[in-house]
């Protein structure tokens, strides 16, 4: 294999595996086979995350605010070493889904979050005891209210239509024996705590098992259950490889589950596979509004959080801690709607326009450009869709883009100095709202 | 009327034809020529890499005040039905006392009355949290302090299997 | 159009003659128009204005029972001994159901003849998932994962050159677009806070905008490359670019053209920028919208009553805005739910997924009035707990498609559906 094709699937795997990378982060992969690359990323617990710790620290944030606990994960995802531990740390927040809406507990959110954190990558069965527990969830979806003799549905439904099985899995005749399975899980002085006294100890039957089941077997039985890892599997691989798989490696994510329950196994049964790195799954997915933010901050080496990005996220059509449903974000083709994109054009307008000012104090645009041997349309073109889409936008597209930079002598003339800084902003806003720069 | 429906009919057909066609101009050319090139331009040192690396922030607008929101005291665990109806009476009319006077400082015309009008906000926050203390007990404020750091939660999570 | 062919069939009083007929099959059959195009320009009124819908969902399944309450039924004081609304304060639509009393605007607008209740609408083998339930009401497809809308087919019918004309065909107000809304032809825009929905270019260098629009619009118009997702980018995008530019322009001018008084709110905001859309001649047939929150399953009443209440305040305010701006007569309002909730409260004094629930249509165009019967509540005749339905949700549709818009409601919805006399 080519440096050039492995550094290529280097940085596929830093995309998917986490939220694109600085230049920093892609030097310290580049070296490594890949099989050592994945070996890093996921088995990140050897990974020292101290650095980040301590800075979190000097952040003063407040865990009552909503806002606060929505900018201290992006600053997680933005400045950690351990790009995975995040990256499914998002996506236990949309598979289980809950929200501050419902919730109006930031605190209880932030809890719920680092559960996720905790357990994202180990025994999913404990993944699963835990979130039944945790008291965020226990108030989105009503347990405190599913009482011996008149349950409440709530959790026992979602937990079999979107945790585990999947619609079409069970009856409602399992909805309601398992409901009565969790009778009196609730929360109390904002801990969890069974009350017994709410509790049904009868016998139940339930997916064709009986006994006098309580959550915890029945959350057993439903961790143990061949469909829960087909489900899992089928949704590990749409959310980090793509929709471009076959049987074959369903089965087999699916057969790496079965072992023992664990997460980790099949994470690294999909990032091995062929199909994670053939070239139809390369920019293949469209990137999640997070992706789309902490990739470009990363891109552009910004290392400055502004404040108002939960809000802007919030407007691209992911509000960090509110997923729209119980069902999270759909994710794919969901993320584009009108304003939703063109949210994410004025995002891109926004944070080029900071980092260039950011870049002007440092010294001449033109000495800057000159620096990294950029002296004409063409070459100017070509270096940033190189940078920020690994150039692979259609050629008609490169020639409107130098059309767009001007006939005017580049980077020549006093009087070119304003026009220069205008029309490379642009340039970087356009490119950062081309179709391929949505995907990745 | 006819021949415009004949013609419609070829355009529809012709662009059918043009849609399912392989494009082979664009199939797999900017992945090869991707193939080609050095990686030198996702290294340190390229064009938006800062002379001077700065540490890690957040960038916040500065909270106008110290005083606790009335959703933040209502996350203490341990506060009582009786205090919450208390802290719902207090923090209406504090409520309106400020928005009261935060619209007639957006109104205020000179920088002397807008100094007083910040002087009196203070002064009924002050007073906020004069009556907070009475009613709100020293250790339940020391509770959302410990939330309010994220600190409480070490011993939830940690417990986790 | 021939225009003579046109006013023949005004002349002809909104009638199809046989000659017509066969004219319009001979169309159909080309496949470059349709009846239903040909039809809804019989419905332009004398301003030459045309009709529109609005859909409002209220999402996470609406407590049917608690929004019109069988007062009349005694069986619903044995199934809500905590939820249920008494007797004393529901305001009467007749004898047997009232609205809640949070609707109070809704019920002056019943008694002017501007609201109608259909009861008990629903579908057959209703399905308890949010998901999958408000998959069938959007795509009006049950038995099939369907990957249109049934608004969406509405807008494929519709003429293309008449499409062309319109500022916008439809606009979702809602940052995600509603599968009722998934097209074949058309990509509908979304729009949620028109402030943001513009193209920005950096504050320094505003006389660089149309330079960078018309780069992007060119590189996006041929822009070709691999991938399923490349149309679906594309096409997004454009809408985008377009849909903002138009309604920048309008709105500036619509805004400042009512006194109606909305509530304070998210739905408010979004109607009024119906109201200033449809003022604006933005030519739009179809709006889509959503008001969250009504997932009561525990502690409903004083969530529930607030909801109503909003709902109530805000449609009035949206009825008086579009008088006031002379565009009352071109405008229903269609709102929905996935499902009614289960008959029977919980101990949690909430209530569970259920199906069957009334809808309302409202505006001056409706006639007013309570449609269809309301379910029974005797244990026998509840459907595992849940009342069964007595009007297929598409009879709702296939009246509004066609009473109301003009279209053909069997090529939309499959088959024929007994249409609800509403409009």
């Amino acid at each position: 294999m080519t440096e050039k094709l492995k550094g290529q699937q280097i940085r596929h795997l830093l995309r998917r595996a986490g939220f694109g990378f600085t230049p920093a982060e892609y030097l310290s992969y580049r070296d490594l086979d890949y099989d050592e690359a994945v070996e890093r990323l996921v088995d990140f617990e050897t990974e020292d995350n101290s650095a980040l710790d301590a800075l979190i620290e000097s952040q003063n944030f407040d865990f009552t605010s909503g806002d606060d606990i929505k900018r201290w994960w992006l600053f997680r995802m933005l400045f950690t070493r351990r790009p995975l531990e995040e990256k499914l740390t998002l996506f236990w927040h949309g598979h289980f889904a809950t929200s501050l809406k419902k919730v109006r507990n930031p605190y209880a959110m932030y809890v719920q979050n680092r559960l996720f954190r905790k357990l994202c990558i180990g025994d999913f069965g404990n993944l699963l005891l835990a979130v039944s527990k945790d008291p965020a969830m226990i108030v989105w979806l009503d347990n405190q209210q599913n009482r011996k003799g008149k349950p409440n549905e709530n959790f026992a439904r979602e937990i079999m239509e979107l945790f585990t099985l999947g619609i079409g899995h069970y009856s409602e005749a399992d909805v309601r024996e398992a409901a009565r399975a969790f009778t009196g899980w609730q929360v109390k002085n904002g801990v969890f705590s069974f009350n017994k006294g709410a509790h049904d100890a009868g016998k139940k039957l339930f997916l064709a098992e009986s006994g006098n089941f309580d959550g915890t077997q029945v959350i057993s039985i439903l961790a143990r259950h061949k469909q829960t890892g087909r489900f899992l599997a089928a949704k590990l691989l749409h959310f980090f490889l793509g929709p471009n798989f076959d049987r074959a490696l369903l089965n087999k994510v699916a057969g790496a589950y079965e072992v023992d329950r664990q997460i980790r196994p099949m994470l690294k049964t999909i990032f091995l596979s062929k199909a994670f790195l053939s070239r139809e799954n390369q920019f293949s997915l469209v990137k999640s509004p997070c992706q789309y933010v902490v990739g470009t901050l990363k891109h552009l080496q910004i290392s400055t959080i502004d404040g108002d990005l939960p809000r802007l996220l919030s407007a691209m059509g992911q509000d960090l801690f509110a997923p729209p449903s119980v069902k999270g974000w759909d994710g794919g083709t969901a993320w584009l709607s009108s304003d939703t994109m063109m949210a994410r054009f004025n995002f891109a307008n926004r944070i080029i326009g900071e980092k260039m000012d950011a870049l002007k104090k440092q010294g001449s645009l033109k000495d800057l450009l000159a620096e990294k041997g950029i002296d004409d349309q063409g070459t100017c073109v070509a270096y940033f869709l190189q940078l920020l889409v690994e150039g692979d936008v259609p050629p008609p597209v490169v020639k409107r883009l130098e059309d767009y930079l001007g006939k005017e002598p580049f980077l020549k003339g006093a009087e070119s100095k304003t026009l220069l800084d205008e029309r490379l902003r642009g340039l970087l806003h356009l490119i950062m709202t081309l179709p391929s720069y949505q995907l990745a | 009327m006819t021949e415009q429906v004949f013609r419609k009919c070829s355009l529809l057909l012709s662009l059918a034809a043009w849609m399912t066609m392989p494009n082979q101009a664009q199939a797999s050319e900017p992945l090869e020529r991707r193939g080609e090139e050095s990686d030198r331009v996702f290294l340190p040192g390229n064009f938006f890499t800062p002379a001077v690396a700065s540490a890690p922030s957040v960038k916040r607008k500065p909270s106008l005040a110290s005083v606790p929101s009335l959703e933040q005291l209502k996350l203490i665990e341990s506060l009582t039905a009786d205090q919450s109806k208390r802290l719902n009476e207090l923090f209406r009319d504090y409520k309106s006392d400020i928005s009261a006077l935060q619209a007639e400082l957006k109104g205020s015309p000179d920088a002397a009355a807008k100094a007083s009008l910040q002087a009196r906000i203070s002064l009924r926050q002050n007073t906020l949290m004069e009556a907070l203390k009475v009613i709100v007990k020293t250790e339940q404020m020391d509770e959302l302090e410990r939330k309010k750091k994220g600190m409480t939660s070490d011993s939830e999570v940690e417990n986790l299997p | 159009m021939n225009p003579q062919l046109q006013s023949n069939l005004k002349l002809d009083g909104g009638k199809t003659s046989r000659r017509d007929f066969l004219a319009l099959s001979l169309l159909t059959l080309t496949g470059l128009a349709q009846p239903a195009a040909l039809a809804d320009r019989l419905l332009d009124d004398k301003s030459g204005r045309r009709r529109c819908l609005v859909v409002l969902t209220l999402s996470g399944g609406n407590d049917g029972l608690n929004t019109v309450v069988p007062y009349g039924m005694g069986r619903y004081y044995d199934l809500r001994p905590k939820l249920a609304v008494k007797g004393e304060s529901v305001l009467p639509l007749d004898g047997v159901v009232g609205l809640n009393p949070s609707m109070s605007e809704l019920a002056s607008l019943y008694k002017e003849g501007k609201l109608a209740v259909v009861q008990g609408v629903g579908y057959p083998e209703p399905n308890r998932s949010h998901f999958r339930s408000i998959e069938i009401w959007q795509t009006a497809q049950p038995d099939i994962i369907g990957d249109t809308g049934w608004l969406g087919r509405y807008l494929d019918l519709q003429d293309k050159n008449d499409l062309a004309n319109r500022m916008l065909a439809a606009v979702n107000i809602d940052p995600v677009l509603p599968k009722s809304l998934l097209a074949r032809k058309i990509t509908v825009p979304s729009v949620y806070d028109l402030g943001d929905f513009r193209f920005k270019v950096d504050s320094h260098y505003q006389n660089d905008r149309e330079r960078q629009l018309s780069c992007f619009r060119d590189i996006y118009k041929d822009y070709q490359f691999k991938g399923a997702l490349a149309g679906q980018l594309v096409k997004t995008g454009l809408a985008a670019s377009a849909a903002s530019e138009k309604l920048h322009k309008l709105t500036a001018d619509a805004a400042s053209k009512s006194t109606a008084s909305y509530p304070d709110g998210r739905l408010s905001a979004s109607l009024r920028l119906i109201a200033q859309m449809v003022a604006g001649q933005v030519g739009a047939r179809v709006y889509t919208l959503q008001m969250d929150g009504f997932d009561t399953h525990a502690n409903q009443s004083r969530t529930h009553n607030g909801l109503l209440g909003n709902l109530s305040r805000s449609l009035k305010a949206f009825l008086d805005d579009l008088e006031c701006r002379g565009v009352a007569d071109e405008v229903l309002v269609l709102v929905h739910s996935e499902f009614g909730r289960r008959a029977q409260e919980n101990d949690g004094r909430g209530t569970d997924h259920g199906a069957a629930a009334p809808c309302f249509v409202l505006g001056k165009g409706v006639k007013g009035g309570l449609y269809g019967e309301h379910p029974e509540l005797e244990a026998s005749k509840l459907v595992q707990g849940d009342l069964g339905f007595k009007t297929d949700f598409r009879s709702v549709y296939a009246a509004l498609l066609e009473d109301w818009l003009g279209s053909d409601a069997r090529a939309i919805l499959g088959r024929s559906f007994e249409k609800i006399p509403f409009v």
